[in-house]
């Protein structure tokens, strides 16, 4: 069934996140199916223009609705662009997923 | 190579710490990112599909060991461990974090590298010939005139905001190297009837949405002209060029929409007007830059190493690698090394930090202390002793960078694609890593020639598909992947855009397409020396499309 999240890039770390409202206060995650998703359209504009003063508040960059598919609970991005958002790059990176000290970071609770 | 004076290192500093403090404004507010985005851009860093990606200036593709060491340092310490090499000679970082951005540079700077001209509406970093200086066919070394071009280019006020970015590229071969037909600006050093040598000046070259070919604007200039011609040309680009359609901005359009007859006239008017002030080159200035790139202290070596000779007798693995990857060098007992990234377990032009290193003490111990990166997103040893090509052979099969593959299929231009770009419509990097995989036999791929074979993963065409023998692109269609063949393509002295044979195929039939296109070429070659190339210029596309579609 299609269902609508909220994403963007965090603006410190560039990563991609997105926007779970829990006990109507805004986090930003790195994992698709933990993020709020809303059924219907007008549902998800209303998260959206709420997003925005997460873009002002500079945590996060070009935030917009993506559709996404809900099976069994099972959460996934429509387009192949979301999927590979969600997921990561479909290739092995050469030094697997090194990366030095802690990246940080990766939830931001929203001021 | 070009050592910077104390202009540069201020130069470059002062950039560093302008840009500190843009970041720090944009990280407390008082940037929006509408504000930002031009100046990072400014300074190579984009917001990609996962993250930041960096791109930092190679000029002209030719790197010091302690250069590239520092690349895998900071691969390291700020990103994932790797680095990708692209088509313009530069580097790329996929994953590292704004706030970080600016220690990165500070770090570059310690090497003399920036991230100027990697990005914008500027003039961008000039790429050339990666065998410039030791070509058996070079007419001149191309490097300082790239160098004077770098010079004379960056942060020059008139042509700091352009209607679109403006590339070019210079070679100094009979034999064009460095795609020089796909350049906005495309110099070939070429020698006149009186023996001077001077530059062929091409002009509107391009791939994109519009890929085409430079036209020649100008047969001969003498070499004095260098800067107040092509600061001719970029005058009239910067007035005339159109900034109301970014699909129309580049020169190409100039060119097409006007002529190159009218452009020439314009050119030449604004140049008559300029050639013989401030930016006319004297011969000591020209002697200046070429002292910079003098040969190194090569030995006095016979031309054919009688060592060599008995490893290529006994160890028929190097021999192979040998065959494929050691370049004629203009200097007896001498040999340019190609090193292959296309190693079909990694992406073409990825590399790791440690795989870095190790070439930077390989680049030290044989050849100079210097690396070269080539536009097709290889690496290249220039000036490596006869002698010294089997330990080196060794060195890089330890290092699994001795793929036997330049210029063959499996040596794929390949940019990042879906999997990292945020313009992209499909992915290039699964598709490229397939067709290695498919055609990893040696002996198949060595009976199918020299053969081009480039993907890019949307229009942008930033992996020259247009340009290659045979060339790939990813589309979208209805929210899936669909890869269109091109064939025909060449970026050589006889350049040419390939041409889409038909509908697209879907990720697990291109490769079986490819594979088709090749079976015609083997049935239908008159001889092994008959290249794919010139099997479909002689024969058209109807036969490859026949069997495609059938
Ligand atoms: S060709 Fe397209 S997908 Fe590939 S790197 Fe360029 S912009 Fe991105």
């Amino acid at each position: 069934m299609a269902h609508r999240v909220i994403t963007g890039s965090l603006l410190r770390e560039g990563t991609i996140a997105y926007l779970r409202v829990e006990n109507g206060c805004r986090r930003w995650i790195a994992t698709l199916g933990e993020a709020t998703h809303v059924a219907d359209k007008d549902a998800a504009e209303t998260l959206l223009a709420e997003a925005i003063a997460d873009v002002e508040a500079n945590l996060i960059v070009a935030p917009y609705v993506a559709d996404i598919r809900v099976e069994d609970r099972a959460v996934d991005g429509i387009t192949m662009r979301e999927r590979i958002r969600a997921a990561g790059p479909t290739i092995p990176l050469p030094s697997g997923d090194r990366r030095r000290g802690a990246r940080g970071d990766e939830e931001r609770r929203a001021a | 190579m070009y050592q910077y004076d104390r202009f540069d290192h201020q130069m470059v500093r002062e950039r560093v710490a302008q840009f500190r403090g843009q970041v720090a404004r944009r990280l407390n507010g008082e940037l929006t990112e509408d504000e930002f985005k031009p100046l990072r851009l400014r300074n190579g860093v984009y917001l990609q599909l996962h993250a930041y990606m960096l791109r930092v200036a190679i000029p002209y593709g030719l790197l010091a060991s302690r250069q590239l060491r520092k690349l895998a340092h900071i691969a390291r310490r700020y990103d994932k461990g790797y680095g990708h090499f692209s088509t313009r000679q530069n580097i790329q970082y996929n994953w590292p974090r704004l706030d970080e951005v600016p220690d990165i540079l500070a770090e570059l700077a310690e090497v003399e590298m920036h991230t100027i001209q990697t990005s914008g509406n500027c003039i961008r970093n000039t790429t050339a010939d990666h065998l410039a200086g030791v070509a058996v066919d070079e007419i001149e070394d191309p490097r300082p005139y790239c160098e004077l071009v770098r010079q004379w280019s960056t942060f020059h006020p008139e042509f700091n905001w352009l209607p679109r970015k403006f590339k070019i590229a210079i070679s100094g071969g009979a034999q064009d190297r460095a795609a020089l037909a796909y350049h906005d600006i495309g110099l070939r050093l070429v020698k006149n009837d009186a023996g001077e040598i001077g530059f062929e000046v091409m002009v509107g070259g391009g791939l994109g949405r519009t890929p085409m070919i430079a036209k020649t604007i100008r047969e001969f200039l003498p070499k004095q002209h260098l800067l107040s011609y092509l600061e001719a040309i970029l005058r009239v680009y910067n007035m005339l060029g159109r900034r109301d359609n970014i699909f129309k901005a580049r020169i190409k359009i100039l060119v097409h929409e006007h002529g190159i007859e009218k452009i020439r006239e314009l050119v030449e008017a604004d140049w008559e007007a300029t050639r013989d002030g401030a930016l006319a080159l004297r011969d000591e200035d020209i002697a200046g830059f070429k002292a910079f790139f003098a040969p190194p202290p090569y030995e006095t070596l016979p031309a054919n190493d009688s060592g060599l000779a008995q490893q290529l007798e006994s160890d028929p693995a190097f021999a192979r690698w040998h065959g494929n990857a050691v370049i004629a060098h203009r200097v007896p007992g001498y040999a340019a090394v190609d090193i292959s990234l296309k190693t079909g377990v990694q992406a073409p032009g990825d590399v790791t930090d440690d795989q870095m290193d190790a070439i930077a003490d390989l680049a030290d111990r044989y050849s100079f202390g210097q690396i070269r990166v080539n536009h097709r997103q290889n690496l290249l040893f220039a000036d490596v002793r006869q002698s010294d090509l089997h330990a080196l052979w060794q060195a890089l099969v330890d290092l699994d960078l001795a793929t036997p593959n330049n210029g063959k299929l499996t040596d794929i231009i390949s940019c990042p694609g879906m999997d990292f770009c945020s313009l992209a419509t499909a992915r290039s990097i699964p598709v490229a890593l397939d067709l290695q995989r498919r055609f990893e036999d040696l002996d198949h791929l060595y009976d199918l020639g020299d053969l081009t074979l480039n993907i890019s993963g949307c229009i942008n065409a930033c992996a020259h598909h247009h340009a290659g023998n045979i060339g790939i692109l990813g589309v979208n269609k209805k929210g899936e992947e669909l890869y269109q063949l091109l064939l025909g393509g060449s970026s050589r002295n006889d350049a040419s855009i390939g041409a889409i044979t038909g509908p697209g195929f879907a990720p697990d039939a291109i490769v079986g397409a490819v594979e088709d296109v090749l079976a015609v070429y083997l049935e239908r070659r008159e001889g092994p020396e008959e290249t794919f190339l010139e099997v479909y210029r002689r024969l058209g596309d109807q036969p490859f499309k026949e069997r495609l579609y059938g």
